[in-house]
């Protein structure tokens, strides 16, 4: 097994009150590394929870999720935290930066769990910066940045510990189009020059166009689309 | 230490909110550190009081005849006696308070373990009638040495003609190594002076000093010297010094249920204000909570933030406090005027202050941790 995400049977069930829902229905799927996977479907197919999943905020109902070589399905809840620190970065709809914290600041958050020194953190955090072009704003805090400048903020934060795998759920969805271009332009280049494998969740074609790989989720399991090749 | 930006900005993120809080804390702090020095220092007193030293007052407040000397003095077991009273005056402006002690001419001899003066300064004060001998800590406050002429102007001691201004000279200083009323300003004169100068109540005096040879006879010389005067205007109470510190102390009511009442329900009132503060605190960072969690933080890890946060701003607040008491103690002890020496705030205070303010925060932190805890992610991110 080569694949740097391998599902196999995943089920996923919600119980809320006395209903239960199932979402995923034995789900397989495998990511190789160096991937840049889109996943689509229509609100509340399970693309969220398929994202949560691969990434290890959540666990399958049943089935197994191997991650970087993780079966992360049977990990405590603190080796969990602990292996999400080390291989994801996470990438969200409304970039989720801390809003006290200055750009550098929600940037360098990663690297606190890692050893580094600070004097090497902060030429990290530098070296993030400079990526997404925001040099020039390493002091502002979030409300002082519009939504492209913050989702690149996050994109940085999610970089920062050099992560296995990137996911994004809905990038570009709470973005202008000029700014969701310069985003997933930023993400593409990400793949294709650092090789990082990135999962993708959208709802938007032009956003999927991007990706090297789409899938459907459809009735809780995953229809291939073509395999295309951007632009 | 590499978190401990995260705490601070996570403290000052409501900064009136913070603001009040930490006021909140030191005022707690401010009160249980005055208490804890007065009753100390209250404790001292009871604690230095003497067994084998009667003191002799009128139990009506009012002063004793002079003439009741000769009498005390042939009581059996009695192996000294003498005297003295008290007035207060100031030196040029009320900021300058200054405790004056007459004394009766054997007071210093009687008391030589508690009283250290150069015998040349005492030879001196003796045969000087406006002779004075002070403490060092009043000759280091007012600059005063010996050969100095200085005019003191009395509160509540009028001269015969009708002046209520004393002039002394200073002989010399006295100390009480080991109490802490050497820290205060004290000055003795001379008994003979003070009794034929004043306007009023010559030949009485506020207490007598009795030296017993034999401790255990205590209670029963007291009663031989009160059943003495028993049948006399002027009644008298005899106990130990120890005792007499005590009955004052008593006057004050129960001093320590007062402060522990007191402490506890300022301590008490803290846990609850600054619980629900911190509780609220956490209900509006749910959602960075579970950013943290997302981003690798374990759940332990953000419930020690939280704690950290009120630890911190906790033990700050009450370290604030303290220190605030360490510096109002020495003025409410000027306040006193002398009544409460040796007011101040004992290390062992402070450590204990610091000891409840790391429980308190952590108590306090404790529901607001547990909720970060157990946090899910999933369902935190997806509310927005
Ligand atoms: N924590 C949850 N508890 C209960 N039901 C949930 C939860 N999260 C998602 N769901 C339900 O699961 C379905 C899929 O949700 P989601 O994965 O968020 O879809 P998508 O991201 O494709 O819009 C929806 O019907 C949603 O209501
Ligand atoms: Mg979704």
């Amino acid at each position: 097994m080569t694949a740097l995400v391998y599902l196999h049977n995943v089920v996923k069930r919600y119980v809320r009150g006395r209903q239960t829902m199932e979402v995923l229905h034995q789900l397989d799927l495998e990511v190789p590394a160096g991937q840049f996977l889109a996943l689509m479907g229509p609100s509340g197919s399970g693309k969220t929870t398929l994202l949560n999943l691969i990434s290890g905020l959540d666990r399958p109902t049943s089935g197994e999720v191997t991650v970087a070589g993780e079966r992360i399905d049977q990990l405590s809840s603190s080796r969990l935290a602990k292996w999400r620190a080390r291989h994801v970065g996470f990438v969200f709809q409304f970039y989720n930066l801390m809003p006290m914290l200055s750009a550098e600041r929600n940037i360098e958050l990663p690297l606190l769990l890692t050893s580094l020194p600070g004097a090497q953190r902060k030429r990290n955090v530098a070296a993030a910066l400079e990526l997404v072009g925001l040099a020039t704003h390493a002091k502002h805090k979030p409300a002082e940045l519009s939504g492209g400048q913050q989702q690149r903020v996050a994109i940085a934060r999610a970089l920062i510990a050099d992560p296995t795998l990137l996911v994004c759920d809905e990038p570009t969805g709470d973005l202008d189009r000029a700014s969701a271009s310069d985003i997933l332009d930023l993400l593409q280049r990400l793949n294709r020059e650092q090789g990082k494998t990135i999962v993708m969740v959208t709802h938007d074609q032009k956003a999927a166009d991007y990706a090297s790989r789409i899938l459907h989720v459809d009735k809780g399991q995953l229809v291939a689309a073509s395999m295309q090749s951007a632009v | 230490m590499k978190y401990f930006r995260l705490v601070w900005t996570g403290l000052w993120r409501k900064k009136v909110r913070t603001i009040f809080t930490l006021l909140s804390i030191i005022v707690a702090f401010v009160l249980f550190g005055m208490l804890q020095g007065i009753d100390t220092a209250f404790k001292q007193m009871v604690d230095q009081g003497r067994l084998n030293v009667l003191t002799v007052m009128n139990p009506a407040g009012l002063p004793l005849p002079l003439a009741y000397l000769p009498q005390i003095e042939a009581v059996h077991g009695v192996t000294g006696a003498t005297y003295r009273s008290l007035f207060i005056g100031d030196y040029q402006s009320l900021n300058n308070i200054v405790i004056v002690l007459p004394v009766g001419a054997n007071y210093l001899a009687l008391n030589s373990n508690l009283f250290s003066v150069p015998p040349g300064e005492l030879a001196a004060f003796l045969r000087t009638r406006t002779g004075a001998l002070i403490t060092p800590a009043l000759a280091l406050r007012l600059h005063w040495k010996a050969g100095d002429h200085v005019p003191i102007h009395a509160l509540n001691a009028m001269k015969k003609d009708g002046s209520p201004d004393w002039t002394f000279d200073i002989v010399g200083t006295f100390d009480m190594p080991g109490y802490p009323s050497r820290d205060e300003s004290l000055l003795l004169m001379n008994y003979p002076y003070y009794d034929t100068a004043r306007a009023t109540d010559a030949g009485t005096v506020q207490m007598y000093q009795v030296d017993i040879a034999d401790a255990a006879q205590a209670a029963a010389i007291s009663n031989a010297i009160d059943n003495l005067f028993a049948n006399s205007p002027n009644r008298t109470r005899t106990e130990t010094e120890k005792a007499s510190a005590q009955g004052q102390l008593a006057q004050i009511g129960d001093l320590d249920f007062f402060v522990e009442a007191i402490v506890g329900a300022a301590f008490a009132t803290l846990l609850l204000l600054t619980g629900s503060t911190l509780m609220q605190s956490y209900r509006e960072r749910i959602h960075e909570f579970a950013v943290m969690k997302t981003l690798g933080f374990t759940d332990a890890g953000v419930a020690a933030l939280v704690l950290s946060e009120s630890g911190v701003l906790g033990v700050g607040a009450a370290a604030l406090g303290l220190l605030a008491a360490h510096l109002l103690l020495p003025a409410v002890g000027r306040l006193a005027a002398g009544q409460i020496p040796g007011l101040h705030l004992p290390w062992i205070v402070f450590a204990i202050g610091i000891g409840i303010a790391v429980l308190l925060a952590l108590a306090s932190a404790l529901p607001a941790a547990w909720r970060v805890r157990q946090l899910s992610i999933i369902d935190a991110l997806a509310v927005r």
